[in-house]
């Protein structure tokens, strides 16, 4: 008997214990994410007014004075008008805790709202007011960020341009860092609105819940429209051009909020060569000529979209071990794949990839487009050596950060992990000038466990056939090619759990 | 022994907070004289009514070397409710008032007062706290409501007698309520900052005979439920006979932690959080990377990297005065050298590890 209970004993510990850690670090590894109460209704300040008092203020230029006094003891359901012409501040145009207001100006032309002498403030912030809406005006000169919302809901931002006098030279990376910044907001409707010369972003929707985006314009700015963090996220026809990077859609580790249900369709994302001119932050990482990056983000369909001209490459595919820290421990959402991504329908002008980083590549400040250069360099030396020409980096770069673990280091570092785990599928991408081939990386193979790849290590890579480029006509062994999927489809946008004005 | 143990949840105490809480609201006037609660305004010194209570702080915030004169008045036969971590409950019609002055001589921090530039008010209406500043005029005889707020330019020699000038910055009533906030989901309340047991918990300075401020406020029959003992106290960040980590963390918690706690905005969107009491290193910084700093972490990858200042974006941000990179976001003109270098010495003492 006793015998038996020891058997039993050892058996459990070498069998069951294992098994037990495993379930655990399985179960660990799945992705939490935060269930939503969302409203039923997008109720603007229209509609949140309609039934209450509501008054209308008009001011001029020469009574910026009073007009701050009015906005710092603001009642609700107040619609402020601003004349045209110049409106100088010394201060923040700011509501804070107060439900039902507009803001609005007589055209994104003619009211100008200056804040070049404001001091260390965003141009216009909002804070805990729900039903805002802002319309028909001009930021300039914000210290910070031009239109900063914080923490509200139900928050219109129509036909709006925010911009900086510095367009050239060292001037520029004093500009504010956002151009427009919604960041934990429910229910936004961002329209219209130009920004340009912004030094970290230009149209930013971050720790948002249900975000409708179009029909803005982002050029001049570091990165031009950026989503983050964002669930429910509907982006299209805008025009995303001139700026160093076009479109990024990523999640921050640590952060609540896991993105996911994101369409982007119908935009146009190209050009985007301007040389960095960030002064400091992650952003200023960014080569210059990435037309999209997808860093940490799931369940996204990109559609209808034209690309081309990008000089590094058309679209990036990273998973945020590469973008934002390789530890673990510091994703405790677990939201550091990117993976679910429904490329489909796109159109590819061509001209991308023919220059990465513009051919000034700066390993301190731009270490990935580094990367980049060296491996899609060593393919050409590799595709030489068979009598091929050289060819531009792929329209697709895939950095193939795939997951897989083993039971002693739960790393994707540590094994290249052959196949389309991230759900990487496209699908008739082949309606421009140019049949886009997809770039695999193959990262964890590349590094081979050294912390950084070497000359040895990527040519070894490519010669054994880990890193390498897939073009339209492959067939990946592990299924499909890059036009029918590697081995997947299926994304469906759930659709907005609300209904916004004018759709 | 029952009893005694329900003392230890102190609102339960044996003497109840009369909070008048029918208390009507209290008119906004356009001067800070017609208010009544200075008997005497003069040019180098205000005196309250002998209701007012002064108090200080264990360690104050920082705002711009400017001296303060932080006064609580409550209504008649009313007092305020102990709360061991939260701020105390103060009736209806309570005013807490902060008045700023310029220190006499700028350059070298020193002397009694110079120009007196505002008195801050939080007015507990039934509403909720109401905050607005009161602008001195150029003879400190009396202070005009300022909504909006001011921009007041200060010039003064430094001690190498170079000309130095800044901008001091009198908050409107949303900047108020950008640090004087507290979060339920999405709506927002204002709420005061200081007056806290871990920031009170001192002995009181203005009086010959020394008692703690806590005991004075009760024996003036203004605090019920002050329990006999296991009050938490913060350090003095300047009291360099204390711990450095106690310092640091004191200072943090009234500085930032208004904003850089669970139910504000700089918690809810970085995940730092700079309580006294948070006991989790990666979230007050450790090894942490930003939440949303943008450019604003100055290019370093982590909040606090142990052992290494210079590398941690929470000494950069507190060093710069850079607008788009400077902590707090309002508050500060400039840089408080003592105060950054201690978070320096605080980062420094940790046992260096690096970041992964």
């Amino acid at each position: 008997m006793k015998n038996v209970n020891r058997k039993l004993l050892v058996i459990g510990t070498i069998v069951l214990l294992p098994i037990l850690y495993i379930t655990f670090l399985y179960l660990s590894r799945m992705e939490k994410r935060t269930d939503l109460v969302f409203p039923k209704t997008f109720s603007s300040s229209e509609i949140y007014c309609n039934d209450k008092q509501s008054k209308k203020l008009k001011f001029t230029p020469a009574q910026t004075k009073e007009l701050q006094t009015v906005l710092n003891s603001l009642e609700e359901c107040t619609t402020v008008e601003l004349t045209a012409g110049t409106f100088v501040f010394n201060n923040s145009v700011s509501i804070s805790s107060v439900n039902g207001i507009t803001l609005k100006g007589a055209g994104k032309k003619a009211t100008i709202l200056k804040f070049v002498e404001a001091g260390n403030v965003n141009g216009v912030d909002v804070e805990a007011s729900n039903s805002f809406t802002i319309r028909d005006l001009k930021i300039l000169d914000s210290p910070k960020n031009g239109l900063e919302i914080r923490l509200s809901e139900n928050i219109i931002i129509d036909n709006i341009e925010v911009t900086w006098s510095a367009t050239s030279g060292e001037d520029m990376k004093k500009n504010g860092a956002y151009g427009v910044y919604p960041v934990n907001v429910v229910n936004v409707l961002l329209q219209n609105t130009d920004t340009f010369y912004a030094s970290d972003a230009g149209l930013y929707v971050g720790q948002c819940i249900n975000a409708l985006v179009r029909y803005n314009r982002a050029e001049y700015n570091v990165m031009g429209l950026e989503i983050e963090n964002t669930i429910n996220a509907d982006v299209y026809e805008n025009i995303v051009t001139n700026n160093t990077g076009g479109f990024l859609a990523y999640d921050l580790n640590k952060n609540t909020i896991v993105s996911r249900n994101i369409r982007v369709y119908k935009n146009k994302i190209m050009n985007n060569n301007n040389p960095n001119f960030a002064s400091t932050g992650i952003v200023k990482t960014v080569p210059a000529g990435i037309g999209m990056v997808l860093t940490s983000i799931r369940d996204i369909e990109i559609y209808d979209n034209e690309f081309g001209s990008n000089n590094s490459t058309d679209i990036g595919i990273v998973s945020g071990l590469v973008s934002e820290t390789p530890n673990f421990s510091e994703w405790p959402m677990n939201n550091w794949r990117a993976y679910n991504i429904y490329l489909h329908d796109n159109s590819f002008g061509g001209g991308s990839g023919s220059a990465v980083d513009n051919g000034k590549t700066n390993v301190t400040d731009r270490p990935l487009g580094v990367l980049v250069k060296l491996v899609n360099d060593a393919v050409n030396t590799f595709n030489a050596s068979k009598g091929l020409k050289p060819e531009p980096v792929p329209n697709i770069m895939y950095d193939g950060v795939e997951p897989g673990f083993t039971i002693l280091a739960m790393t994707t570092w540590f094994g290249n992990n052959p196949g389309n785990h991230n759900n990487i599928c496209l699908k008739n991408n082949n309606k421009g000038k140019e049949d886009p081939s997809i770039f695999d990386i193959n990262l964890p193979a590349l590094l081979n466990n050294s912390e950084d790849p070497t000359d040895e290590s990527i040519k070894a890579s490519v010669e054994a056939g880990y890193t390498r480029v897939y073009k339209i006509s492959d067939t990946p062994s592990y299924g499909g090619s890059p036009n029918n999927g590697f081995d997947c489809e299926g994304f469906k946008f759930e659709g907005m759990p609300i209904e916004f004005p004018g759709t | 022994m029952i009893s005694f143990l329900v003392c230890l949840n102190t609102a339960n105490c044996s003497s109840k907070a009369n909070l008048n809480l029918d208390g009507k609201a209290i008119k906004v006037h356009d001067k800070i004289s017609q208010y009544g609660l200075f008997t005497e305004i003069k040019s180098e010194s205000l005196t309250s009514v002998s209701t007012g209570i002064p108090y200080d702080l264990n360690t104050p915030l920082f705002s711009d070397y400017t001296r303060k004169d932080r006064i609580i008045f409550l209504p008649d036969g009313t007092n305020m409710a102990y709360n061991s971590e939260k701020e105390f409950e103060l009736p209806i019609g309570s005013i807490i008032a902060k008045t700023f002055s310029l220190p006499e001589n700028f350059a070298t921090k020193s002397g009694k007062y110079g120009k007196r530039l505002e008195t801050r008010l939080l007015i507990h209406q039934p509403q909720g706290w109401f905050a607005v500043s009161y602008l001195w005029n150029e003879l400190n005889t009396d202070a005009e409501i300022a909504y909006a707020g001011e921009s007041i330019p200060v010039v003064y020699k430094d001690e190498s007698g170079n000309k130095q000038s800044f901008n001091y910055s009198v908050p409107s009533r949303n900047q108020c309520a950008s640090c004087h906030q507290a979060y339920e989901g999405r709506s927002q309340s204002i709420v005061p900052i200081g007056i806290k047991a871990r920031h009170l918990n001192k002995d009181y300075s203005f009086s010959a005979d020394k008692v703690n401020q806590l005991e004075y406020m009760e024996s003036k029959k203004a605090l019920v439920g002050l329990p006999s003992f296991g009050i938490p106290k913060l350090a003095d960040a300047s009291n360099t006979n204390e711990s450095i980590n106690d310092r640091a963390r004191a200072y943090l918690d009234i500085n930032c932690a208004h904003c850089h706690q669970a139910s504000a905005a700089g918690g809810i969107n970085s995940k730092l959080i700079l309580s006294y009491n948070e006991s989790d290193s990666s979230l007050f910084g450790v090894c942490k990377t930003p939440g949303s700093a943008g450019k604003g972490g100055g290019g370093l990858r982590f909040d606090v990297v142990p052992g290494k200042p210079l590398e941690s974006i929470l000494h950069y941000r507190m060093a710069t005065t850079d607008p788009g990179a400077m902590m707090p976001q309002i508050g500060r003109a400039l840089t408080h050298v003592e105060g950054v270098d201690l978070i320096y010495k605080w980062i420094e003492a940790m046992e260096s590890k690096s970041c992964p």
